[in-house]
């Protein structure tokens, strides 16, 4: 049966798409109320993120005078809304549709689904930990009428502040993995027992170990804040201090769930433009389809952005989380697997 | 070789010179890395249970394994005896963790595919649909959808699993053995 056809005949399936509606609502009270506007940037643009490891969706189409034109699915609308920040706008945020190409059709993962950004000029990651907190608090407080969130057996307090662990902590201790001293792939190597994780990739050897290592000893009766990445792994973060191998980035996990990604962003036009370049060249070697460079917001850089702190989370996680729902499919009311896969 | 786009649950991977059934897996893509797979892996020497994640791609040596085609018999004190589809004095039993949470639904002749590693059964799965009579179900009244519009239904197997309200006692249904579920009404 199809989700809709499921929900025609059980209420219960029926209250859940109220309740999306509401954490929606609400998320839009706790924004406004902070003094945030919110924006509607595009779904189709025509640079997409430069991301390496993400495949944006491309989009072929014409003008009327049949011109051709080719453009990408936003994988996360970031680009647009950095260029409010230097338009002017101080506090903003979005709910976005975004898109993205070789994910899984189910579980934790689909190739539609919806992000919620915000930003905040002059500020920076730390005052953007305690918005995620406050939030997730708050709409868990009015859904579910408690400081607790009970999510597949597991019971999670969520009063803030969260406790935090830094990037460099947790190597050290859940990996015995010092990653001052392996800030190039030999270094790293040489401090890797494991032959399971002997790969030619930096950050493929990061991730592998902290999936294998990290992730499952988090403690899974609060939220973790994990920060502070190091430079392989910086994206749009900007720099701890000049040269350091740090970037003022931070994730959030509920028990092992990635539930969003956050920076305080680079503003520094010649290293993002570096950045990009190296993400270009990366692209190539992993023969992942070629993006232009968004020129647009380099010159946006280049005007200057104020110090901004800024995150990326995922909606339909959150919902998942709130509703103690396990399987983003059994949330959509049209997931791509059953629109795709499942013939009528 | 076996790449992680192959996995599927209760095939057997070899890695780190042991052979491991598949007991569940799940694709990770962490925003800011390559794609991963978590699974949750047997030891079929040991027994043991890990759980493992591994890039996307990552390629497996095979193990030697051989599926036949079983038929069920019976069960008794959760041991559950098959023979070969086509060969009747070929029996065997296996407990019920062999089978996984699909036992429920085997009723008598069932065909399924038994999974054979140095001639030991490791691994028996369902087919994916399956057609089975209900036996009992609470009758449904007009306007009874205080419920969630779904009840609880007993099948010929002794399973019992949620369905929708129309559904009567004498019914037959199909069931997606994986999930466990309902998915229509087939008479």
């Amino acid at each position: 049966m199809k989700n809709w056809e499921k929900i025609r005949c059980s209420p219960k399936l029926k209250k859940i798409q109220i309740l999306r509606s509401k954490i929606g609502d609400l998320i839009r009270d706790f924004f406004k109320k902070g003094g945030f506007l919110e924006i509607q940037t595009p779904t189709l643009v025509k640079c997409a993120g430069q991301e390496p490891y993400l495949s944006p969706m491309e989009v072929h189409f014409r003008d009327e005078k049949n011109k051709k034109y080719k453009g990408f699915l936003i994988t996360s609308p970031e680009y647009s809304l950095k260029k409010l920040l230097v338009a002017g706008f101080d506090k903003i945020f979005e709910l976005a549709k975004v898109f993205r190409s070789n994910e899984s059709f189910g579980g934790i993962h689909s190739p539609e689904f919806t992000m919620l950004e915000w930003y905040r000029a002059n500020s920076d990651y730390q005052q953007i930990m305690k918005d995620v907190e406050q939030l997730v608090y708050f709409l868990n407080k009015k859904i579910n009428c408690s400081n607790y969130l009970n999510y597949q057996g597991k019971k999670i307090n969520l009063t803030p502040p969260w406790p935090r662990l830094s990037v460099k902590e947790a190597f050290l201790k859940y990996a015995g993995i010092n990653l001052d001293k392996a800030k190039n792939l030999k270094s790293f190597k040489s401090q890797i027992k494991n032959k399971m994780y002997l790969m030619d990739d930096w950050n493929d050897i990061f991730y592998s170990i902290f999936l294998n290592e990290i992730e499952p000893r988090l403690p899974e009766n609060r939220p973790i804040i994990i920060y502070d990445y190091p430079l392989p792994q910086a994206s749009l973060a900007k720099r701890k201090n000049k040269n350091s191998f740090h970037v003022e980035r931070f994730e959030v996990y509920i028990t092992g769930l990635e539930l969003a990604n956050a920076f305080s962003e680079l503003t520094d036009a010649k290293e993002q433009l570096e950045r990009l370049k190296q993400e270009q060249i990366l692209r190539k070697k992993m023969k992942k389809n070629y993006i232009p460079i968004d020129k647009d917001f380099i010159y946006a850089l280049e005007l200057g952005m104020p110090p901004s702190g800024g995150i990326a989370l995922g909606l339909e996680r959150l919902q998942m989380l709130l509703l103690g729902i396990k399987d983003i499919n059994d949330l959509l009311i049209f997931p791509v697997q059953q629109l795709f896969t499942e013939p009528r | 070789m076996i790449s992680t786009s192959d996995f599927q649950k209760g095939i057997i991977i070899n890695f780190e010179s042991q052979s491991w059934l598949i007991v569940d897996f799940q694709f990770v893509h962490p925003g800011k890395g390559a794609a991963f797979v978590k699974t949750k892996l047997k030891n079929l020497i040991t027994g043991n249970m890990v759980e493992k994640t591994f890039k996307s791609g990552e390629e497996f040596g095979e193990a030697k394994t051989e599926i036949i085609k079983a038929k069920f018999l019976y069960s008794h004190r959760n041991r559950f005896f098959f023979c070969k589809e086509k060969e009747s004095s070929f029996r065997f039993d296996v407990p019920k963790e062999t089978i996984g949470s699909a036992f429920s639904f085997l009723k008598v002749n069932q065909i399924v595919d038994a999974t054979l590693l140095d001639e030991k059964i490791i691994n028996i799965s369902l087919p994916i649909k399956v057609f089975l009579k209900v036996i009992e179900a609470p009758p449904s009244f007009k306007g009874n959808t205080a419920q969630g519009g779904t009840k609880t239904a007993t099948l010929e197997t002794g399973a019992q699993i949620n369905v929708p309200l129309f559904v009567e006692t004498g019914d037959v249904i199909e069931v997606n053995t994986e999930k466990g579920e309902y998915v229509r009404r087939v008479e």
